[in-house]
């Protein structure tokens, strides 16, 4: 009997070690998180490159018309995960009740100011004709905030990007009245910026102004929270936590070895389409002082810069809950 | 000589030919920087381009497919619901406002009321079964409205039930009406699928996406953009071609 008591202790003894040796193992590691366990949608550029490791995902979509194709998927709760720029994906919110939670910022603006060579005293000042794109959005918001309305006289707007790089192309632009005129000063964003820069290389055009740097000086070192990362309400919070704290891995490796994105996105046949961008230009403008602003910062660790950033917006008296 | 140029083929090419002319001229007056309206050279320069790459035939095959499953929702239903409607006219006048409703719908608004309500990936689908239905409505029910009364009745007379009658007399003397009506909604459905890939801003694969973001990578040079059209105009050519086949294959069967 005594035997038999002996060897199913030992027994009992074994498995317990097993499981033990199994708990201290999931401990010491946390499951690696699933990259198709939610569906996400992200518009083109660079909030798209932060999801460089998503291409071969199903669940994982991209959109070049954000506010025709993005947000209406947010105010319907389509996706468990949506991208768009801070203050866009607010307005979802408090205006038409998107049921989703802000939960981090992933890129950090960028724009740049560029000089057309063509200004004789160099400055920025109200005789400058400026040429800005996409009025009463973030470029044209972040201008103001930087410069203020003293040079509005003279400031005209396209609506894309590609035109005010079409502008800077042609050396002209037509204006409201449909008149051709010489713009001194043109706003572009990254990775237009260097296409044109590439292209122009004999002009003498340069970058005037870091518009993000301007930012900050002018918001007592606050960065420009440009796009940010919303949850939908009904995702599991650990899934999200998982899914956030994995992005945050990814944005990091690829600000340090920008080369990781022209590895995961070389043998994708339309990565050029889905993520708006080739992904060797893509490396390369992260290389160049992570010109393409990538970044990961919790929002609700950075409320007051978040709610800088939507000010400009005026987008006030934003409450806990819309923080994740 | 006179046989030679009024022969049907000759025609068609002399047509080609013209537009090519037109084509050179149009670029020699607007083409300031050999991108803005590109020469039919650079075009065809840049299409051989895309000819060699595997990514073209697969935007060209999304885009077909995703046409094709419209198309041919749209044609299921209104063969069913032209077919009812071409047999009673009390239906047809019922349904009269409802398809001058959906005919005059701008098909832009369309395409925002379908990326609310489905995902921009899957609206063109569907815009394109609410563009093309009208049309094939309106030919499969005027094409069995114009049957003549005499063999309908003749064939009553014979004993045919209501549905031998509509199947089997009338739908095939109605054919011709379908084939227009399938000819050009179409064509209508491929440049609808595409116009719509462009406005949703979907980026799967398909000759809307790829050209939207050709565009949107440099709006003055549209070399890219012609060339990936040509996809679209020489697949279009060429179902031109198989509709002339089928209809010359019709009228023999016929005589």
């Amino acid at each position: 009997m005594k035997k038999y008591i002996s060897l199913i202790a030992v027994a009992l003894a074994l498995t317990a070690c097993n499981n033990g040796g199994k708990t201290i193992s999931s401990e010491s590691k946390a499951p690696e998180f699933d990259r198709a366990s939610l569906s996400i949608v992200t518009p083109t550029g660079a909030p798209a490159l932060a999801f460089y490791k998503y291409a071969k995902n199903g669940n994982f979509e991209t959109n070049s018309n954000p506010s025709e194709g993005i947000i209406p998927q947010m105010v319907t709760g389509k996706k468990d995960v949506v991208v768009l720029p801070t203050n866009a994906g607010m307005q979802a919110i408090l205006n038409k009740k998107a049921d989703y939670q802000i939960a981090a910022t992933i890129t950090f603006g960028n724009f740049y100011l560029l000089s057309m060579n063509n200004d004789e005293n160099k400055t920025l000042d109200a005789n400058d004709t400026i040429l800005l794109f996409q009025r009463g959005n973030v470029p044209d918001k972040v201008f103001h905030y930087v410069y203020g309305n003293d040079y509005d006289a003279n400031v005209h707007y396209v609506s894309a990007v590609s035109d005010a790089a079409a502008a800077v192309n042609a050396g002209f632009f037509a204006d409201a009245n449909g008149n051709n005129v010489v713009p001194n000063y043109v706003m572009l964003a990254q990775p237009v910026l260097q296409t044109v820069l590439t292209k122009n290389t004999d002009k003498g055009y340069a970058v005037y102004a870091d518009m993000q740097a301007k930012y900050k000086e002018k918001s007592n070192n606050q960065a420009l929270f440009q796009a940010s990362v919303f949850v939908k309400k009904t995702v599991n919070k650990d899934t999200a936590k998982a899914f956030l704290e994995s992005l945050k891995g990814d944005i990091d490796e690829a600000i340090k070895t920008p080369d990781v994105i022209n590895d995961s996105l070389k043998d994708i046949e339309n990565a050029q389409t889905v993520y708006g961008i080739a992904p060797a230009m893509a490396t390369a403008v992260t290389k160049n002082n992570n010109g393409m602003g990538l970044g990961f910062e919790y929002a609700k660790d950075n409320k007051a810069a978040v709610e800088t950033f939507l000010k400009l917006f005026s987008i006030e008296g934003v409450n806990e809950e819309v923080y994740f | 000589m006179r046989k030679f140029i009024s022969n049907k083929f000759t025609l068609f090419a002399l047509g080609i030919l013209f537009v090519i002319a037109l084509w050179i001229i149009l670029s020699l007056c607007f083409d300031t920087n050999g991108g803005i309206f590109p020469s039919p050279i650079n075009t065809f320069a840049r299409f051989t381009e895309l000819l060699r790459e595997p990514y073209s035939y697969q935007c060209l095959g999304q885009t077909f497919k995703r046409m094709l499953v419209g198309f041919s929702i749209s044609f299921a239903a209104a063969l069913i619901v032209g077919i009812f409607a071409g047999n009673h006219q009390p239906l047809y006048d019922f349904l009269k406002p409802l398809m001058t409703v959906i005919k005059s719908i701008p098909t832009v608004a369309l395409v925002f009321l379908f990326v609310v309500l489905l995902t921009p990936k899957d609206a063109p689908i569907l815009v394109v079964i609410v563009i093309c239905f009208p049309i094939l409505y309106e030919a499969v029910a005027n094409g069995i409205r114009k049957v003549d009364p005499q063999i309908v009745q003749a064939a009553r007379v014979d004993g045919a039930r209501y549905f031998k009658r509509v199947l089997v007399v009338k739908l095939p003397l109605a054919i011709s009406y379908v084939i227009v009506g399938v000819v050009s909604s179409f064509s209508l459905s491929f440049k609808i699928e595409i116009m719509a890939e462009v406005i949703t801003g979907t980026t799967s694969n398909g000759l809307g996406s790829v050209i939207h973001f050709v565009q949107q990578e440099d709006p003055t040079e549209l070399t890219s953009v012609f060339a990936y059209s040509l996809f679209a105009i020489i697949f279009m050519l060429l179902f031109t071609l198989l509709e002339q086949i089928i209809k010359q294959v019709l009228i023999k069967q016929k005589d």
